[in-house]
């Protein structure tokens, strides 16, 4: 009961995160889409005044000055929480040719200890660095955005802890596969 | 400060051995260094690693990793195929030449080497099998072939190198890496050529004038993205970023909306892939930032130059070292990770040699080129050979003289500056005065060098 409860909340974590991830990236298109063509605009708007004639007045007159640091706080938030999709669909790429060279018991052992390794990471860095980092932030506005919405560069570090969060989950979900793994071998022999 | 160098190293080589993912292999071999170094890491790292990515010009590497995916799904493939059938088809060995050729244009498209093994490579290698080519040429073809793709712009791989050396222009490395990309792709023709000649392939059909112009129709529609993201950078309208941004809505109109060969629901899942590979990427840049950082506290940097330069001080002979170091690397590392790594270390001790930062860039790129295609590990030999259905083994003597091939168009590369800074010139993205300086210092450190020793 309480393992399928764990299950369900695993499947509707995992597409949060995903959900998120996705709108994410789509956003940070849209938004520097949007840049280009009010730039785009601008340039038009000054061409068009500089021959007499006045554009129309929904016409932006120069670039969004907001969607280069959209843009750039977005991809912080990609990259961090897409990082922690990552380490779920274990993405990323290591250098798996020497560990193929030993024998299974070993390969085993080796797995553990490297996702302890990742876990360390998790920890150390995500979490209390992330933490540390974004708490001593909350009072730093963002220099576009801060005054406009009240946003502040502890909120851009918050992607840290968040992503952490999901590291940790993963990599101790797929510890656990490993140690079950190697029970189900011990009953086959 | 050598211990902290050697607590790096030990730990970075320790924990790649074990298969630990490598940007987490650096951040904790970082993170062990700092504390060495009596510093708190935590915050310090967590600083770099959401700080290093927090900029604008990476941004068009999701960018064009997304507009990659829509147009490698979009039946671009087939299109450029056709186009290259018209055009070196019906030569003797043309499929040879058509595969070559389309790996040329589709990595320059896609952004992907390993994309363009298994798009080309899944519609060619069964084909040219078909035709009667032998089946370990035909990998071998599409597998380096494919490579060429990372030099032709637009390229990630140079956004990544850009932002690991510093301030380097991204539209000059662009325009840098043309001329070297189709070197490479023109010596793995010639080696087609001699196989071709050897086993007597046959030539492909003509294929009517009519027929031909249709395919350039079909064909240009694609290649208009390379035209729109490389001239609206020239024209200096656009930053890469924003051409990689427009290069999106391109591949966006041209395959869900005038093709139709993507549907909308497919769209979240390309996003999300997107979204995962661009992490991937960015994970690796803000450790490595994190991990340069320590580097230069540590002065590895300095120590590896004055190591290098007491082996020898022919800069001939320091050049082809990096090279081989970095082949090596590059038969165990993917790329991505090479270049972060080893910018920071060699691109100083280069340019005491009069060595200019964009020539540098190609280099290292065109070399881990060659790993991407060697085993122990290479992305594109695996990807290759499974979608050939052959082995390692059996592929290893035809990819030989195909390495051959691109480690002469890496020796030009290395040792004639002018193939990669010739066109940035012209286009304007490099001073030409800047140029024929760096040109000049790095002749004096070869030649006047030469003179003197003899």
């Amino acid at each position: 009961m309480s393992a399928n409860v764990l299950k369900k909340s695993r499947i509707v974590l995992c597409r949060l995160l995903e959900t998120a991830l996705i709108l994410a990236v789509l956003v940070l298109v849209l938004d520097v889409l949007w840049g280009v063509l009010t730039r785009g605009s601008g340039s038009l708007v000054a061409w068009l005044s500089s021959r007499g004639i006045e554009a129309w007045s929904f016409m932006p007159r120069g670039q969004d000055k907001y969607s280069e640091e959209i843009a750039r706080f977005l991809l912080v938030w990609v990259s961090l929480l897409g990082g922690a999709v990552a380490f779920g669909e274990k993405a990323h790429l290591g250098v798996d040719y020497f560990v193929g060279k030993f024998d299974r018991g070993a390969q085993k052992f080796i797995t553990i200890v490297g996702q302890l390794v990742v876990l360390f990471f998790a920890i150390s860095i995500f979490i209390v660095g992330g933490t540390n980092i974004a708490m001593n932030n909350m009072e730093q506005i963002a220099p576009a955005l801060g005054p406009q919405i009240g946003l502040k560069m502890g909120h851009v570090y918050l992607a840290l802890p968040i992503a952490g969060v999901f590291m940790i989950l993963f990599t101790v979900e797929q510890m656990l596969e490993t140690l079950l793994s190697t029970e189900s071998q011990k009953e086959d022999n | 400060m050598g211990a902290v160098a050697l607590v790096l190293v030990l730990v970075f080589v320790l924990l790649l051995v074990i298969n630990v993912p490598i940007a987490v292999a650096i951040a904790v071999a970082a993170f062990v260094a700092i504390m060495s170094n009596g510093m708190d890491p935590s915050v310090m790292l967590a600083s770099k690693m959401a700080n290093g990515v927090n900029s604008f010009a990476l941004l068009a590497i999701p960018f064009f990793i997304l507009s990659g995916h829509l147009m490698g799904r979009g039946g671009m493939a087939r299109r450029l195929i056709d186009f290259a059938n018209s055009l070196v088809g019906m030569l003797p060995g043309g499929l040879a030449y058509v595969n070559t050729l389309t790996c040329m244009m589709f990595g320059s498209i896609s952004g992907s080497a390993s994309a363009a093994v298994s798009s080309v490579g899944g519609f060619m290698i069964p084909e040219m099998n078909r035709m009667g080519y032998n089946r370990e040429f035909n990998v071998a073809v599409t597998t380096t072939a494919a490579t060429t793709g990372l030099l032709i712009p637009p390229s990630n791989i140079m956004i990544v190198y850009s932002v690991a050396a510093g301030s380097v222009s991204i539209a000059a490395m662009f325009m840098a890496g043309v001329l070297p990309g189709i070197i490479t792709g023109l010596f793995i023709m010639v080696v087609c050529g001699y196989f071709a000649f050897r086993n007597k392939y046959g030539a492909g059909e003509r294929v009517s004038f009519k027929q031909a112009c249709l395919s350039f129709v079909n064909a240009i529609m694609s290649l208009l993205l390379i035209i729109i993201v490389i001239g609206g950078i020239l024209i200096g309208f656009f930053t890469a970023t924003e051409a990689a941004a427009v290069a999106v809505l391109y591949s966006y109109l041209l395959t869900v909306v005038i093709y139709r060969e993507i549907k909308l629901k497919d769209i979240p899942d390309i996003l999300k892939q997107t979204g995962i590979t661009t992490a991937v990427v960015m994970l690796l840049i803000g450790a490595s930032s994190g991990m340069s950082w320590i580097m230069t506290m540590a002065n590895i940097p300095q120590t590896v130059s004055s190591a290098l330069i007491n082996l020898s001080d022919n800069p001939i002979v320091i050049l082809l070292t990096i090279n081989l170091l970095l082949l090596f690397v590059g038969t165990f590392m993917d790329m991505t990770p090479a270049v972060l790594i080893f910018t920071p270390i060699f691109l100083p001790v280069v340019q005491l040699l009069g060595m200019h930062q964009i020539h540098f860039g190609i280099m290292l790129i065109a070399n881990l080129c060659i790993g991407l295609c060697t085993p122990p590990v290479g992305t594109c030999l695996f990807i290759g050979c499974g979608v050939g259905k052959t082995t390692i083994a059996k592929v290893t003597k035809y990819m030989l003289p195909f390495f051959g091939a691109m480690a002469v168009a890496l020796m030009v590369i290395t040792y004639v500056p002018r193939v990669s800074l010739w066109l940035p010139v012209k286009t304007g993205q490099l001073k030409a005065q800047e140029v024929e300086q760096s040109i000049e210092k790095w002749n004096e450190s070869i030649y006047g060098h030469k003179s003197d020793s003899e």
